[in-house]
């Protein structure tokens, strides 16, 4: 046994120490002003690869390289700040050991060559006469600034597809077409009234989070603790593969309405049968950018549908027949994000709206739903001039951007008020943001009247925020009483009460293990950062627990009444955050437990029962009046719990992943419930692979919905 | 405590205030570390693979500490124990000890903590930190928490369950 005090060991420190990434970053500056050597690649390589770039990057890193959601800027201060030090061999490495992501190592040596040529490209590099390899070992600041050169990237579109999984590119001609592909006519349908959305049938799942309140919960209670083991499969539906796949399943009068934004196909099912009354494949195909459509929304006879060109359409729900469809962006590369129905308005939230330089706002906006007609819009970025446009700092307008509305809102129809989320601002880091103010209204919960957008209250619940950590998730309307709060769970992990009056801080709690803010205010809520969160320059590593997976994401949290449980599902990693990439871990404390669900009383914000396992959560939680909870997993397990008590009482396993939103419903006094299995699941699916990765094997093919029902009498 | 760095962490120390929810004190006397792969991206994951336990003990002044390993990709060259701000933030090794070479083994060492030291272990600020060949910065770490409860995958705790808390809470 040997002991004693170390003197000057190698060890991890320097990837988190801003000293650190401030010396790439002053060394990349530096090379910036020297005169830079012909870069290792042939400007037919780069051409190569810029085609390629489009076809498998674009849809996650953006045509113009700038990076979107989890996906990071590939050109800028914030590459060369990463890379610059660093040699093109360790970049095509990095590239082929991880990309695409679904389906990496995938493309030939040259393709990911070329790829690399184009990066450097883009960062300002000069094509020589030799083309790159994958032995090619030149450092990148040495030969790159980070400046791309002017009219390198056209003014297009990126020309990426959306999809990423290595099935079901649609590549037989039947599933190339386009239009109502199946007609049929649904039989006694009832028109939803606002009345409907206030009351929704028993055996409906009218909408996103089953009700206004954003409780994810239903009434039905067939199902129970005792029967739920003799749960067995009643009918499966398959889903086109390749695109985001997080949708709910909406059901109304025994019809499940399904989606896949592969091909922008919308389909009406019998929800006891499985059988199939219409589809209409809407297009376009294919589309580029990272999007998931989680929901549509029911209203009247019509079938809201968010296509991933950003256009909206109203189906007729009976027939599936194109009544209206209306561009919702001006920008053809931003999506739709969140949607519901509030006081017989379409409400819709925009993403992805990222162009920095194109006055390209993210909003929430208010549209007939006979029409299609646009009654207001709220934009989620406070410009100067308008209230809450002093907290960017000097940053001009068209520098503002982010506060995405990707997640749905939810309704108290008494105050006649809307609760939405908001992302965070944009670039996700403050250095590359170049403020490190507030900003407004980005990560803030947002309270707006749905006749008029007008906003009655905000309360930011992230200032400044500075690591990908959204806050944008599920408001849910819960009363304590008199007491009328709207609770929210972040991707710090911080569970929110807020008081949906006014927006009064009135609680907080730390749900998973968080090092990232310092300090909260109990008072007030306002958050602060840790120092060298505060301090960050261009290039450092910023240690973060949560990592941007979230402790919390879009797997949404369900409200039990019963015993007034928020029961929210968790993840537990750690990244190194840096300009360029992301390093993951396990978050400490957790023995590697990357899957957490836990239990909160409401009013006291009490926690009551916690489970963790390996496996990370890849939906959300769907609990019902029988007392059984639902939840499916990254490792293809679909359970069900006891909400008292978070014991498993049944399981099965699935073909891929369980993703995208269980539900419940009832059709001929018999209660279903139905969950998606799906493949690309953003940030909560995508960063967790890095320590599963050879540890839990997933098909990349199994875009689907499963539907269980108890034995039918006599079986 | 030799780096500058180091010195600017301990100023950011001084300002968290950083407890445990767990029913135990701070003042308990045994620690346990999770060992798990230190942070990697997918191109580093071949080197980066293994899992481990540790235990320390404190008597007095002196913590005395033994753990296991398994499933390195490489074997194991050194070990150290790491003074960081907080759990989940690389730090810098303050401590080191022997280490059985080899992808399975197990570490052991006995050392007086200084106050600063003792003060890090019960705010959470000291990790075990293993390196091996093909990781030589380290491969696998693990923050000495005191001692909680581990409830097995999928088995339910009810709450309150161990959970470091970071933020101060201030009125």
């Amino acid at each position: 046994m040997k002991s004693g005090q170390a003197a000057e060991r190698s060890s991890f420190w320097w990837l988190a120490v801003p000293a650190f990434g401030a010396a790439v970053f002053w060394t990349a500056g530096a090379h910036a002003q020297q005169a830079l050597v012909t870069g290792p690649f042939t400007d037919a390589q780069a051409s190569a690869g810029q085609t390629a770039y489009a076809q498998n990057c674009a849809s996650c890193h953006g045509n113009s390289l700038g990076g979107s959601g989890e996906a990071p800027a590939l050109t800028g201060t914030g590459f060369i700040g990463s890379w610059g030090r660093r040699t093109t061999q360790e970049l095509y490495n990095e590239i082929r050991v991880a990309m695409p992501p679904e389906n990496p190592n995938s493309l030939s040596a040259e393709t990911y060559a070329a790829i690399t040529a184009f990066l450097l490209k883009a960062n300002g590099a000069q094509p020589g006469t030799s083309p790159l390899t994958p032995e090619t070992t030149v450092t990148i600041g040495s030969v790159a600034t980070g400046q791309m050169p002017a009219g390198l990237i056209g003014p297009g579109r990126g020309g990426g597809r959306g999809g990423r999984g290595s099935g079901g590119r649609g590549g037989n001609a039947a599933a190339r077409r386009t239009g109502l592909t199946v007609t049929g006519t649904v039989n006694h349908y009832t028109p939803i009234t606002e009345d409907t959305m206030l009351h929704p049938p028993e055996g409906d799942w009218l909408m996103h989070y089953a009700n206004y309140g954003g409780w994810s919960n239903s009434p039905l209670k067939k199902i129970t603790p005792k029967n739920v083991g003799t749960l067995q499969l009643r009918w499966a539906w398959p889903l086109e593969d390749g695109a985001r796949q997080q949708i709910t399943p909406l059901v109304h009068d025994g019809v499940m309405f399904l989606s896949t934004n592969m091909t922008n196909t919308v389909q009406a099912l019998d929800a006891r049968t499985g059988d199939l009354i219409w589809e209409n494949r809407i297009g376009p195909i294919d589309t580029p950018g990272q999007n998931a459509t989680r929901t549509m929304a029911l209203f009247g006879n019509l079938l809201f549908y968010p296509a991933t060109d950003a256009k909206l359409y109203a189906l007729d729900a009976r027939t599936g027949k194109i009544v209206w469809q209306n561009a919702v962006a001006e920008n053809p590369d931003d999506k739709i994000g969140g949607m519901m129905i509030a006081h017989a308005k379409l409400l819709v939230g925009v993403t992805r709206c990222d162009e920095r330089s194109g006055h390209d706002y993210c909003f929430i906006a208010g549209y007939d739903p006979n029409t299609g007609k646009q009654l207001w819009k709220f934009v989620t970025i406070a410009l100067k001039g308008t209230p809450g446009g002093d907290t960017w700092g000097d940053l001009p307008d068209e520098k503002r951007s982010g506060a995405d509305a990707w997640i749905s809102g939810t309704y108290d129809p008494e105050m006649n008020l809307t609760f939405w989320g908001t992302g965070q601002a944009k670039p996700s880091r403050r250095d590359e943001r170049g403020t490190n103010a507030d900003a407004l209204y980005s990560n803030t919960t947002l309270a707006l009247d749905p006749d008029t957008g007008k906003l009655k209250w905000y309360f930011q619940n992230a200032p400044g925020e500075s690591l990908d950590l959204d806050e944008v998730f599920e408001r849910v309307v819960i009363d304590h009483g008199t007491q009328k709060t709207v609770m929210t769970v972040g991707k710090s992990g911080l569970l929110w009460k807020l008081d949906r009056t006014t927006g009064k801080f009135l609680d907080v709690k730390e749900t998973v293990f968080q090092n990232v803010w310092a300090s909260i205010d109990m008072k007030t809520g306002r958050t602060t950062y840790r120092s060298d969160i505060l301090e960050q320059k261009p290039g450092d590593y910023l240690a973060s627990c949560p990592s941007p997976e979230g402790g919390h994401n879009w797997p949404a949290t369900s409200y039990y009444p019963t015993d007034d449980l928020l029961l929210v599902p968790l993840s537990q990693t750690c990244a190194l955050y840096g300009a360029g990439g992301q390093l993951f871990y396990e978050m400490p404390g957790t023995d590697g437990n990357l899957g957490r669900v836990s239990a909160y009383e409401t009013r006291t914000m009490r926690p009551v029962w916690t489970f963790q396992q390996r496996s990370p959560f890849l939906t959300g939680v769907m609990s019902t009046a029988g007392g059984v909870g639902f939840i499916g997993d990254f490792n293809r397990i679909f359970r069900a719990f006891d909400v008292k008590t978070g014991k498993t009482l049944w399981q099965t396993r699935l073909p891929t992943t369980a993703q995208g939103y269980a539900v419940t419903y009832s059709v001929g006094g018999e209660q279903f419930v139905a969950v998606p299995t799906g493949y690309n699941g953003g940030s909560p699916e995508q960063k967790p692979t890095v320590m599963l990765s050879g540890e839990i094997n997933r098909p990349t093919l199994g875009h689907g919905v499963y539907v269980f029902a108890l034995p039918k009498p006599g079986e | 405590m030799s780096c500058q760095i180091l010195n600017g962490i301990a100023a950011a120390v001084a300002l968290v205030c950083f407890a445990f929810a767990a029913d135990k004190p701070a003042t308990a006397k045994k620690y346990q570390a999770y060992l798990s792969p230190m942070p990697h991206n997918d191109a580093m994951h071949a080197n980066f693979r293994g899992k481990g336990n540790a235990i320390a003990i404190i008597t007095g002044d002196t913590m005395s500490l033994t753990g296991t390993f398994t499933g390195l990709a490489s074997p194991a060259t050194k070990a150290h124990i790491c003074l960081s701000m907080a759990p989940g933030i690389p730090g810098k090794p303050i401590l080191d000890f022997v280490v059985s070479s080899g992808v399975d083994g197990n570490v052991t060492g006995m050392f007086k903590l200084d106050k600063d030291q003792m003060v890090a272990l019960q705010r959470g600020q000291l990790y075990l930190q293993i390196d091996s060949e093909k990781a030589p910065n380290g491969n696998l770490w693990g923050w000495l928490l005191v001692e909680h409860e581990v409830a097995g995958q999928d088995v339910p705790q009810k709450g309150p369950w161990f959970q470091p808390e970071f933020a101060e809470k201030t009125k």
